[in-house]
């Protein structure tokens, strides 16, 4: 128990304070607390999540990735004109990674070989990708996804669970093995907490960068096509600000924004708290105008977690002493 | 005499750990007292109570008799009219000096600063301390020294009566030195209080009218430094007998095998760079700071790209695409200069910070293994002695020697057989000092070739099997054997005369 | 550190306890709101337009707004232009079909004006993004300068162009104001009656469900006008009639389709007898048919602008409907309008533009037959 403790202690602040708001909205709704809107919960933090993991590991090597929610609608609109123009649906799963791939790739080549600053580099790749969706589609939505390829995420199992939620899980899987039990895990680390250092220690700045910008951006190739296949449709518009929504999640884990520092599980959570909160305020009929006040002022409240983490550490070191 | 402080049974608790136990002594008006200690003995934190950084602690402190309590930093500097000029001069680079000296309480003309009132009153400070730059000139093109010299300037300007010197001579060049010497005797005959801490006895001796010891957080003693020897300081210190020196103790195990041959090397700051490194040698690389030392040092490895010139490596050229991962995998590392920047990960624990440059022994299937980091940095803590022995802690929290070592064991974790030490003792004390140049020892008798960059000359002149001496970017002599090593020629050959 | 802790906690709970009030609040809110918009009506009765400009201007409840066929009878058919005329019109982002579509009929309106052999020209711009409010300023100043007839405009917000209107009347340039957002001082406004969007949205639900039964609205995002009176509209239609209807939520998903269908996913779960969602645009309206559909419910969805997408889905059974504002003609109307006070007419204050709901009946009916439009008769001018 204490070990749990001590390796995870912002997880579990952040979860600490997710079931209290949960309790929170029980008490107001009693709807809340039912397996439908355990489902719901889920099913709505499912774009946030995939796109806040890869944004984390940028945020880790001490960047930022700005360009997430238009790489996420280039990919939901080429994916779905492959579809719709009688591509195979896993052929063209395969077409949305690669092209997650290599938008990545750019913003990696901007932040390394172009040494510009991640936030401004991003920046100028947000509008340039933004653009290209725009070009390639005229602003023309594109439509009639066909069900071959939407029930592959959309598609229910035993429990109403979607298998898009499944692929969730698979990504955070995959981002904590990543971070916690590979070599490239320890240099983006390693980057975030100090580049100069990693840099004299032999590690390969660059390629580690690499890795992370296109980690990045082949999760929100992911998200973009998970939007797709529950939409049916792609438009040049779509996923504009999710960025933010993406940053608030990896913050709210324990992403520090400096980098060096940040969990899968932790971005999990956090991207949970987020949706606990959006369906919570929908379920207790909040109003709108209010909902922004609200999440505004628990993301904040949030970044004091690590204070009540540290506290709360100081509290147990003193009991032990006295 | 007056007493301007007076520190009364101050007792101060980290979590888990007791940092001062009981100290109480005095300091004189108008003295300059050292305060001594290896690191961890609690000298920082002393300062920092003095100072008003931590408000929390047990005791008294007395200025002039009357019992403080600062804020903050900046209460003490107002109110108390005492100041810190730290190890590392906080600045902001952007600004002009004179912006940099007022920070915060810049004269002003309504709500407007008074710029021709600020650049008056900072070059008359500037005046008195004898400096050649302006109040108007940009902070980022002073040297080290300079720097030191506005700290200075900054607490002249709040009028402090006391001033505490954080290693204050750690990055100066020896005329830099001499020229704060001059400034310190200057400011003590106008009746100001100097603490000075240094890990450089010479100085004490040279400027410090009386020393207190500390050790472990307990007071030691206070002597007048005049009666003492060196030996007793260092003893008193450590609380043995340690080779105050350093020096090599075995027999050079050096060969003529060439591992590494470097063939006119250009790069920014220096050029034509030629030398070879055997096998089992120390190689010395001595110079003033600012020589291109460690530019060349960091070309080598692929931390900088080279203009010109070719490197040899176990009688291979290295390619054209060269990086520190390249480096390290040809058997070549550095230990860098400056350990808090470019040493160690800020946010790692110890057994991180070791692991990092040879992760592949640690796997466990396809992943890396914890336990297996942990064994492995416990293995090399118990060799080279760390304190605390503790893997877990961050290595942020150590203090310098021992950071040094867990870099050197990091390096030692790999399978690099050259190792380039730059600045290896800088902040270290002296026992740790020792430590690292037995270690020094160690690694070339187990096969390995070392290149030592170092400014402090007994440590270059000690420790080296052979000497290069480096003057503006250009290697101006080779000492190859160690009766050819003399003070003055070295001196001279590292201010650029022949 | 207890007291970091508390602190904490306590803004915590304040943070909770602000989205409580902020749900109790809503109730409160929302009555109080369609009793303004009854109150308005009824003052609107007893006073005249003049005042009510004053006030705050509101094009769906000007007494004196006429439709184009009105505006037809009451000046005759004939539009007689001068020679020379060029007409600046500023758009929003043509990345929207909605603003693309506008476009297409003010090149509609040019070119049936040529055929007449008549010299009109019609520049149209539009901004980047939806959110340039100051690239649309500069766009309409330029305008200005450069000695357009008149300009017909649709802003970004109700304040964005406020002053570019101000620089048009110092240089006598005519403005119109083609849909929302509002511009107060503009010459005349040209737009559907958004107001009358709702209504015509809540009369086909209540058709379709035997005038009982749960509803819920999506809003947009609520800076809009077009979302305020669209929403009014449909909950007054409900009180005004006594309806069976019951609106049991209303939430912003900003005009975003994802966030719309999420919304829903949650009411269907919280809601299991709701009958119909009502969205303030297409957009939106699409989101939510995929959330009906997922949930496998029985649920009628309703949207307002008529997209070509939202034709598909009511053509393939996804959307059950939506109120048409057909762009494409409102472009003609507000060529014809600014032509007419150009050539000295006396126009009304507000021309309202055609509208009409679309559901399975006539989603393949001609547009021009579901109005009844006629061409503009252009003439040139004595």
């Amino acid at each position: 128990m204490k070990n749990i403790w001590i390796k995870n202690k912002r997880e579990l602040v952040v979860l600490f304070a997710t079931i209290v708001m949960a309790c929170v909205f029980t008490a107001l709704n009693a709807t809340f607390f039912t397996y439908n809107n355990f489902l719901t919960i889920l099913q709505q933090m499912v774009l946030n999540g995939i796109l806040a993991v890869g944004m984390m590991v940028t945020i880790i090597t001490g960047g930022i990735d700005l360009s997430v929610g238009c790489t996420f609608a280039i990919t939901g609109i080429t994916v779905a004109s492959c579809t719709v123009n009688g591509m195979n649906p896993v052929l063209a799963i395969l077409v949305g990674l690669v092209i997650g791939a290599v938008l990545g790739f750019f913003n990696g080549f901007l932040v390394t070989n172009m040494k510009l600053q991640p936030f401004i580099a991003t920046l100028g790749t947000m509008s340039l990708y933004r653009g290209i969706a725009y070009v390639v589609t005229g602003g023309l939505p594109v439509t009639s996804v066909p069900d071959s390829y939407r029930n592959i995420f959309n598609g229910k199992m035993i429990g109403g669970i979607r298998y898009y939620i499944i692929v969730m899980i698979v990504v955070f899987v995959i981002a904590y093995i990543l971070l916690a039990k590979t070599r490239t895990g320890d240099y983006l680390y390693a980057i975030g907490g100090n580049e100069e250092a990693a840099k004299l220690s032999g590690v390969n700045v660059n390629k580690t960068k690499y890795v992370a910008y296109i980690f990045c951006s082949v999760c929100a190739a992911i998200a973009g096509m998970v939007m797709l296949a529950s939409l049916g449709s792609a438009e040049a518009t779509a996923g504009s600000g999710y960025e933010t929504n993406a940053i608030a999640a990896a913050a709210i884990g324990g992403t520090r924004m400096a980098g060096g520092k940040g969990t899968a599980l932790g971005t999990f959570i956090g991207a949970l708290m987020l949706a606990v909160l959006k369906v919570g305020m929908v379920v207790i009929n909040v109003d709108s105008f209010w909902q922004f006040v609200v999440t505004g002022i628990i993301i904040i409240v949030a970044s004091y977690f690590e204070f009540v983490q540290q506290d709360i550490e100081k509290f147990m070191v003193r009991r032990k002493t006295a | 005499m007056e007493k301007a402080v007076e520190f009364v049974k101050i007792n101060k608790h980290f979590p888990g750990a007791h940092v001062l136990k009981d100290v109480s002594f005095s300091v004189y008006a108008g003295e300059v007292h050292a305060l001594l200690g290896e690191n961890g003995a609690g000298k920082s934190t002393l300062l920092n109570i003095l100072h008003g950084v931590y408000a929390e602690y047990e005791g008294e402190v007395l200025l002039h008799g009357k019992k403080v309590s600062f804020k903050g930093p900046n209460d003490a500097i107002v109110n108390g009219k005492i100041s810190k000029v730290h190890q590392e001069t906080l600045v902001v680079k952007d600004l002009t000096v004179g912006q940099n000296v007022t920070l915060g309480y810049e004269p002003r003309k309504g709500v407007f600063v008074d710029y021709a009132k600020m650049n008056k009153d900072v070059d008359e400070i500037l005046g008195q301390l004898n400096c050649k730059f302006k109040s108007s000139d940009l902070v980022s093109e002073l040297t080290a020294g300079e720097m030191q010299m506005l700290a200075i300037a900054r607490a002249l300007y709040h009028h402090s009566n006391i001033i505490s010197l954080d290693e204050p001579t750690a990055s100066l060049t020896m005329k830099e030195t001499e020229a704060l010497f001059e400034v310190i005797q200057k400011l003590k005959k106008a009746g100001v209080t100097i603490l000075y801490v240094s890990h450089r006895l010479e100085e004490i001796f040279q400027i410090c009218d009386r020393a207190t010891i500390l050790r472990d957080g307990e007071y030691i003693e206070t002597i007048t430094v005049a009666e003492s020897t060196r030996e007793d300081l260092i003893h008193s210190m450590v609380g043995r007998s340690v080779a105050a020196v350093a020096s090599r103790l075995k027999p050079s195990p050096m060969t003529d095998e060439v591992v590494l041959s470097v063939d006119k090397l250009s790069g920014d700051k220096f050029s034509e760079v030629s030398f070879e490194l055997h096998k089992g040698e120390i190689l010395g690389f001595f110079g003033l700071v600012g020589a291109g030392r460690t530019e060349v040092m960091r070309t080598i490895i692929g931390a900088d790209d080279k203009i010109s010139g070719k490197i040899h490596l176990n009688g291979k050229e290295i390619p054209r695409i060269w990086n520190t991962k390249k480096a390290l995998n040809a058997g070549i590392g550095l230990l860098p200069e400056d350990r808090k920047t470019q040493g160690f990960m800020n946010l790692s624990m110890n057994y991180e910070n070791v692991a990092i440059s040879s992760l592949e022994k640690y796997m466990k299937g396809p992943f890396v293994n914890t336990k297996k980091k942990i064994v492995n940095a416990k293995h090399y803590f118990e060799e080279m002695d760390v304190h605390p022995r503790r893997v877990d802690y961050l290595t942020k929290n150590m203090s310098g020697g021992n950071q040094q070592k867990v870099i050197l064991a990091r390096w030692m974790s790999t399978d690099v057989d050259i190792i380039i030490f730059d600045e290896p003792t800088k902040g270290v004390d002296v026992a740790a000092k020792a430590e690292i140049y037995r270690l020094m020892e160690q690694l070339v008798e187990e096969g390995k070739s070392l290149i030592v960059v170092s400014s402090e000359l007994p440590e270059a002149m000690g420790i080296s099997d052979r000497m290069l001496i480096m003057c503006e970017g250009k290697i101006t002599a080779e000492l190859s054997k160690k009766i050819d090593f003399n003070e003055d020629s070295i001196l001279n050959y590292a201010i650029g005369g022949i | 550190m207890r007291k970091r802790f508390l602190a904490v906690l306590l803004t915590a709970t304040m943070a909770l306890s602000l989205a409580a009030c902020g749900s109790t609040n809503k109730t409160a809110g929302t009555n109080s709101g369609s009793n303004s918009a009854t109150e308005t009506t009824e003052d609107s009765a007893t006073t005249d337009t003049a005042t009510a400009e004053t006030e705050e201007f509101n094009p769906d409840k000007v007494e004196d707004s006429m439709t184009i066929e009105q505006v037809r009878e009451s000046l005759g058919a004939e539009v007689p232009v001068a020679d020379g005329i060029t007409l600046g019109a500023v758009a929003k982002s043509f990345s929207n079909e909605f603003w693309r579509t506008l476009q297409e009929g003010y090149g509609v309106a040019q070119e049936s004006a040529k055929a007449a052999g008549l010299n009109l020209t019609i520049k149209v711009d539009g901004t980047t993004d939806e959110n340039d409010e100051i690239g649309q300023q500069t766009m309409t100043d330029n305008m200005i300068n450069q000695g357009y007839s008149a300009l017909m405009l649709s802003p970004i917000s109700d304040s964005n162009l406020s002053a570019s209107v101000q620089n048009a009347k110092d240089a006598k340039v005519p403005t119109i104001n083609v849909n929302d957002g509002l511009i107060s001082t503009a010459d005349y406004y040209v737009g559907p009656n958004a107001y009358q969007n709702g209504l015509l949205a809540a009369e086909w639900i209540s058709n379709k469900l035997g005038d009982k039964g749960q509803v819920a609205i999506v809003v947009g995002m609520a800076k809009a006008f077009a979302a305020r009176e669209r929403t009014a509209g449909f909950k007054d239609w409900i009180t005004d009639n006594n309806s069976g209807l019951e609106v049991v939520a209303e939430q912003n998903a900003d005009w975003d389709r994802q966030k719309a269908k999420e919304l829903a996913s949650t009411w269907i779960q919280q809601y299991p007898d709701l009958k119909a969602i009502f969205c303030n645009n297409d957009d939106m309206a699409l989101g939510v048919v995929e959330a009906v559909k997922e949930a496998e419910a029985d649920i009628l969805v309703v949207g307002v602008d008529g997209i070509g997408e939202a034709y598909e889905s009511i053509r393939s059974g996804g959307l059950d409907a939506t109120v048409d504002s057909f762009p494409y003609y409102m472009a003609q109307v507000a060529t014809e309008c600014t032509l007419r006070a150009l050539a000295g007419q006396e126009m009304p204050r507000v021309v309202s533009t055609p509208q009409a709901l679309i559901d399975t009946t006539n989603v393949d009916e001609d547009a021009a037959n579901i109005i009844g439009w006629t061409d503009t008769t252009f003439t040139k001018a004595q």
